[in-house]
Protein backbone atom coordinates (compact mmCIF):
# COMPACT_ATOMS: atom_id res chain seq x y z
CA UNK A 1 0.00 0.00 0.00
CA UNK A 2 2.50 2.17 0.98
CA UNK A 3 4.72 1.69 -2.16
CA UNK A 4 1.05 2.39 -4.37
CA UNK A 5 1.22 5.68 -2.78
CA UNK A 6 4.41 6.11 -3.36
CA UNK A 7 4.05 5.30 -7.17
CA UNK A 8 1.17 7.66 -7.33
CA UNK A 9 2.72 10.51 -5.53
CA UNK A 10 5.71 10.26 -8.23
CA UNK A 11 3.87 9.42 -11.31
CA UNK A 12 0.31 11.83 -11.11
CA UNK A 13 2.09 14.77 -11.18
CA UNK A 14 4.47 14.02 -14.31
CA UNK A 15 1.58 12.96 -16.46
CA UNK A 16 0.28 16.12 -16.44
CA UNK A 17 2.61 17.47 -19.07
CA UNK A 18 2.61 14.43 -21.03
CA UNK A 19 2.45 14.36 -25.11
CA UNK A 20 0.71 11.03 -26.68
CA UNK A 21 3.63 9.08 -28.04
CA UNK A 22 3.48 7.47 -31.72
CA UNK A 23 6.06 5.68 -33.40
CA UNK A 24 6.82 7.32 -37.22
CA UNK A 25 7.55 5.39 -40.21
CA UNK A 26 9.46 6.83 -43.27
CA UNK A 27 7.88 5.42 -45.84
CA UNK A 28 4.20 6.00 -44.63
CA UNK A 29 3.10 9.63 -44.25
CA UNK A 30 1.63 9.72 -40.52
CA UNK A 31 -2.02 11.47 -40.47
CA UNK A 32 -2.63 13.06 -37.36
CA UNK A 33 -6.35 13.08 -36.50
CA UNK A 34 -6.43 15.22 -33.64
CA UNK A 35 -4.26 17.66 -34.44
CA UNK A 36 -5.49 20.12 -31.81
CA UNK A 37 -4.49 17.54 -28.57
CA UNK A 38 -0.38 17.53 -28.13
CA UNK A 39 1.72 14.33 -29.45
CA UNK A 40 4.79 13.52 -29.59
CA UNK A 41 6.14 11.60 -32.76
CA UNK A 42 8.82 9.17 -32.09
CA UNK A 43 11.18 7.98 -34.98
CA UNK A 44 14.74 6.98 -36.00
CA UNK A 45 17.13 8.14 -39.49
CA UNK A 46 18.40 4.97 -39.82
CA UNK A 47 20.46 6.29 -43.45
CA UNK A 48 19.77 10.16 -42.57
CA UNK A 49 18.22 10.44 -45.50
CA UNK A 50 14.86 9.86 -44.50
CA UNK A 51 11.81 12.30 -44.77
CA UNK A 52 9.16 11.71 -42.03
CA UNK A 53 6.05 13.44 -43.24
CA UNK A 54 3.16 14.17 -41.05
CA UNK A 55 -0.18 15.12 -42.09
CA UNK A 56 -2.78 17.81 -40.29
CA UNK A 57 -5.56 19.32 -40.96
CA UNK A 58 -6.67 22.49 -39.13
CA UNK A 59 -10.86 23.91 -39.24
CA UNK A 60 -8.97 27.40 -38.45
CA UNK A 61 -5.65 29.18 -37.94
CA UNK A 62 -4.11 27.42 -35.10
CA UNK A 63 -0.91 28.28 -32.76
CA UNK A 64 1.24 25.69 -31.46
CA UNK A 65 4.80 25.45 -30.45
CA UNK A 66 6.88 22.96 -32.07
CA UNK A 67 10.36 21.14 -31.41
CA UNK A 68 12.43 18.55 -32.50
CA UNK A 69 14.01 16.71 -29.43
CA UNK A 70 17.24 13.75 -29.33
CA UNK A 71 17.96 11.15 -26.26
CA UNK A 72 20.44 13.00 -24.77
CA UNK A 73 23.42 10.60 -25.07
CA UNK A 74 27.09 11.30 -26.45
CA UNK A 75 26.38 9.54 -29.38
CA UNK A 76 23.65 11.53 -30.58
CA UNK A 77 25.58 15.29 -29.81
CA UNK A 78 25.55 16.24 -33.32
CA UNK A 79 22.52 14.35 -34.41
CA UNK A 80 20.42 17.59 -34.76
CA UNK A 81 17.40 16.98 -37.03
CA UNK A 82 15.49 19.80 -38.67
CA UNK A 83 11.41 20.36 -38.90
CA UNK A 84 9.37 22.35 -40.94
CA UNK A 85 5.60 23.39 -41.65
CA UNK A 86 4.60 23.41 -45.17
CA UNK A 87 1.29 24.18 -46.69
CA UNK A 88 -0.45 26.56 -49.15
CA UNK A 89 -0.20 30.21 -47.41
CA UNK A 90 2.71 29.82 -45.70
CA UNK A 91 5.16 32.71 -46.17
CA UNK A 92 8.41 31.65 -48.52
CA UNK A 93 11.43 30.26 -46.56
CA UNK A 94 14.64 31.54 -47.04
CA UNK A 95 17.54 30.29 -49.25
CA UNK A 96 19.61 28.37 -46.37
CA UNK A 97 16.12 26.56 -45.50
CA UNK A 98 14.84 26.16 -49.11
CA UNK A 99 17.96 24.36 -50.18
CA UNK A 100 17.97 22.27 -46.50
CA UNK A 101 14.48 20.85 -47.32
CA UNK A 102 14.21 16.98 -48.35
CA UNK A 103 11.97 17.59 -51.09
CA UNK A 104 10.79 20.74 -53.04
CA UNK A 105 7.84 22.76 -52.39
CA UNK A 106 5.02 22.40 -53.98
CA UNK A 107 3.47 24.77 -56.42
CA UNK A 108 2.21 27.86 -54.06
CA UNK A 109 2.99 26.50 -50.91
CA UNK A 110 5.75 27.85 -48.48
CA UNK A 111 7.11 26.46 -45.20
CA UNK A 112 8.01 27.62 -41.79
CA UNK A 113 11.48 25.97 -41.07
CA UNK A 114 13.52 25.74 -37.63
CA UNK A 115 17.05 24.04 -38.57
CA UNK A 116 17.94 23.26 -35.30
CA UNK A 117 20.49 25.40 -34.72
CA UNK A 118 20.44 27.14 -31.26
CA UNK A 119 23.51 27.63 -29.24
CA UNK A 120 23.67 26.10 -26.44
CA UNK A 121 22.02 23.49 -27.67
CA UNK A 122 18.56 23.20 -24.88
CA UNK A 123 18.28 20.37 -22.76
CA UNK A 124 15.04 19.38 -20.67
CA UNK A 125 13.90 16.51 -18.58
CA UNK A 126 11.37 14.41 -19.62
CA UNK A 127 8.82 13.25 -16.77
CA UNK A 128 7.36 10.13 -18.39
CA UNK A 129 10.09 8.67 -19.65
CA UNK A 130 11.92 9.87 -17.47
CA UNK A 131 14.91 10.51 -19.57
CA UNK A 132 16.97 14.05 -20.47
CA UNK A 133 16.34 15.25 -24.21
CA UNK A 134 18.24 17.72 -26.69
CA UNK A 135 15.74 20.12 -27.82
CA UNK A 136 15.68 21.90 -31.14
CA UNK A 137 14.02 24.86 -28.80
CA UNK A 138 10.06 24.99 -29.07
CA UNK A 139 8.76 27.41 -31.01
CA UNK A 140 5.21 28.99 -32.21
CA UNK A 141 3.76 28.42 -35.62
CA UNK A 142 0.53 29.40 -36.37
CA UNK A 143 -1.01 26.74 -38.46
CA UNK A 144 -3.56 27.76 -41.57
CA UNK A 145 -6.49 26.60 -41.71
CA UNK A 146 -6.85 24.05 -44.03
CA UNK A 147 -4.21 21.21 -44.90
CA UNK A 148 -0.42 20.84 -44.11
CA UNK A 149 2.17 19.26 -43.21
CA UNK A 150 5.14 18.64 -40.95
CA UNK A 151 8.48 17.25 -42.45
CA UNK A 152 11.10 15.96 -40.14
CA UNK A 153 14.44 15.27 -41.95
CA UNK A 154 18.03 15.49 -40.79
CA UNK A 155 19.65 18.07 -42.66
CA UNK A 156 23.38 16.68 -41.75
CA UNK A 157 22.68 13.43 -42.87
CA UNK A 158 22.87 12.22 -39.06
CA UNK A 159 21.14 9.10 -37.81
CA UNK A 160 19.07 8.04 -34.80
CA UNK A 161 16.38 8.74 -32.71
CA UNK A 162 14.20 11.64 -32.19
CA UNK A 163 10.97 12.59 -31.57
CA UNK A 164 8.42 15.99 -32.81
CA UNK A 165 6.92 17.65 -29.58
CA UNK A 166 3.37 19.19 -30.87
CA UNK A 167 1.39 21.19 -28.95
CA UNK A 168 -0.06 21.87 -25.27
CA UNK A 169 -3.58 20.58 -24.89
CA UNK A 170 -3.43 17.37 -22.94
CA UNK A 171 -4.44 13.98 -25.40
CA UNK A 172 -4.68 11.76 -22.30
CA UNK A 173 -2.80 8.95 -24.79
CA UNK A 174 0.88 8.78 -22.61
CA UNK A 175 0.42 5.18 -21.49
CA UNK A 176 1.10 4.03 -24.70
CA UNK A 177 4.50 4.77 -23.95
CA UNK A 178 4.04 1.70 -22.14
CA UNK A 179 3.61 -0.91 -24.84
CA UNK A 180 7.46 -0.26 -26.28
CA UNK A 181 9.27 1.59 -23.13
CA UNK A 182 12.93 0.96 -24.68
CA UNK A 183 11.90 2.38 -27.85
CA UNK A 184 10.21 5.65 -26.13
CA UNK A 185 12.70 5.79 -23.62
CA UNK A 186 15.95 5.61 -25.30
CA UNK B 1 8.78 7.25 6.78
CA UNK B 2 7.73 5.82 3.09
CA UNK B 3 4.59 7.47 3.90
CA UNK B 4 5.88 10.76 4.69
CA UNK B 5 8.36 10.84 1.69
CA UNK B 6 5.70 10.29 -0.51
CA UNK B 7 3.36 13.22 0.99
CA UNK B 8 6.34 15.32 0.58
CA UNK B 9 6.95 14.73 -3.14
CA UNK B 10 3.49 15.03 -3.56
CA UNK B 11 3.09 18.25 -1.54
CA UNK B 12 6.32 19.51 -3.55
CA UNK B 13 5.44 18.33 -7.02
CA UNK B 14 1.74 19.69 -6.31
CA UNK B 15 3.24 23.07 -5.69
CA UNK B 16 5.65 22.60 -9.14
CA UNK B 17 2.56 21.77 -10.83
CA UNK B 18 -0.17 24.49 -9.89
CA UNK B 19 -1.22 27.21 -12.54
CA UNK B 20 1.59 29.73 -13.15
CA UNK B 21 0.76 32.82 -14.44
CA UNK B 22 1.53 33.79 -18.47
CA UNK B 23 4.98 34.72 -19.63
CA UNK B 24 5.83 37.85 -20.58
CA UNK B 25 6.75 36.73 -24.04
CA UNK B 26 3.30 34.51 -24.22
CA UNK B 27 1.22 37.85 -23.98
CA UNK B 28 3.72 40.41 -26.31
CA UNK B 29 2.92 37.20 -28.80
CA UNK B 30 -0.98 36.92 -28.33
CA UNK B 31 -0.91 40.86 -28.85
CA UNK B 32 1.35 40.21 -31.97
CA UNK B 33 -0.97 37.74 -33.45
CA UNK B 34 -3.94 39.45 -32.32
CA UNK B 35 -2.78 42.65 -34.62
CA UNK B 36 -2.21 40.72 -37.43
CA UNK B 37 -5.01 38.66 -37.55
CA UNK B 38 -6.67 42.46 -37.32
CA UNK B 39 -4.59 43.73 -40.28
CA UNK B 40 -5.49 40.57 -42.11
CA UNK B 41 -9.02 39.83 -40.98
CA UNK B 42 -8.64 36.20 -39.71
CA UNK B 43 -8.59 34.96 -36.44
CA UNK B 44 -6.05 32.36 -34.82
CA UNK B 45 -6.85 30.23 -32.33
CA UNK B 46 -4.61 31.67 -29.22
CA UNK B 47 -6.30 29.84 -25.97
CA UNK B 48 -3.61 27.61 -24.73
CA UNK B 49 -0.96 31.27 -24.26
CA UNK B 50 -3.96 33.50 -23.06
CA UNK B 51 -4.27 33.64 -19.08
CA UNK B 52 -5.94 30.50 -17.84
CA UNK B 53 -4.63 28.50 -21.00
CA UNK B 54 -3.57 25.25 -21.26
CA UNK B 55 0.10 26.67 -21.00
CA UNK B 56 -0.16 27.33 -17.42
CA UNK B 57 -1.23 24.77 -15.95
CA UNK B 58 1.92 23.53 -14.42
CA UNK B 59 6.06 24.95 -14.75
CA UNK B 60 7.07 22.19 -17.01
CA UNK B 61 4.85 23.08 -20.31
CA UNK B 62 4.43 26.84 -19.62
CA UNK B 63 8.71 26.31 -19.72
CA UNK B 64 7.74 25.15 -23.00
CA UNK B 65 5.03 27.77 -24.01
CA UNK B 66 7.07 30.37 -23.01
CA UNK B 67 10.03 29.63 -25.11
CA UNK B 68 7.55 29.18 -27.77
CA UNK B 69 6.34 32.18 -27.96
CA UNK B 70 9.85 34.13 -27.49
CA UNK B 71 11.14 32.02 -30.44
CA UNK B 72 8.14 32.17 -32.60
CA UNK B 73 7.99 35.86 -31.85
CA UNK B 74 11.53 36.72 -32.72
CA UNK B 75 11.06 34.40 -35.81
CA UNK B 76 7.85 37.19 -37.00
CA UNK B 77 10.04 39.90 -36.32
CA UNK B 78 13.21 38.95 -38.57
CA UNK B 79 10.62 37.92 -41.43
CA UNK B 80 7.86 40.65 -41.72
CA UNK B 81 8.78 43.87 -42.98
CA UNK B 82 6.08 45.46 -41.76
CA UNK B 83 5.00 44.25 -38.45
CA UNK B 84 1.78 45.81 -36.55
CA UNK B 85 3.21 48.26 -33.54
CA UNK B 86 1.96 45.67 -31.64
CA UNK B 87 4.76 42.89 -32.58
CA UNK B 88 7.29 45.72 -31.78
CA UNK B 89 10.50 44.70 -28.96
Amino acid sequence: MRRLVLMLALTMPALAGAHTPVKLDPKVPYVVAAPKVSFALYGVFESGSEHFVIKLSFDERFAAPVEVFVPHEQALKEHRPAWAVVGPGLPAPNEEERAALPAPLPAGWGAIVDLDTVSPRPVFYEFVMRRFYWSSGAMNVVFPKGDCELWVFSPRGTKGKFGLGFGVEEGGGYMAALEDWSFYAY
Amino acid sequence: MVVRLALLVFAVSGCLGGPVTPAPTCVAYVACIQALDAQASTTTNLDRFVAGGACWTNGEIAELCATGCERGLARLRERSAALPEACAP
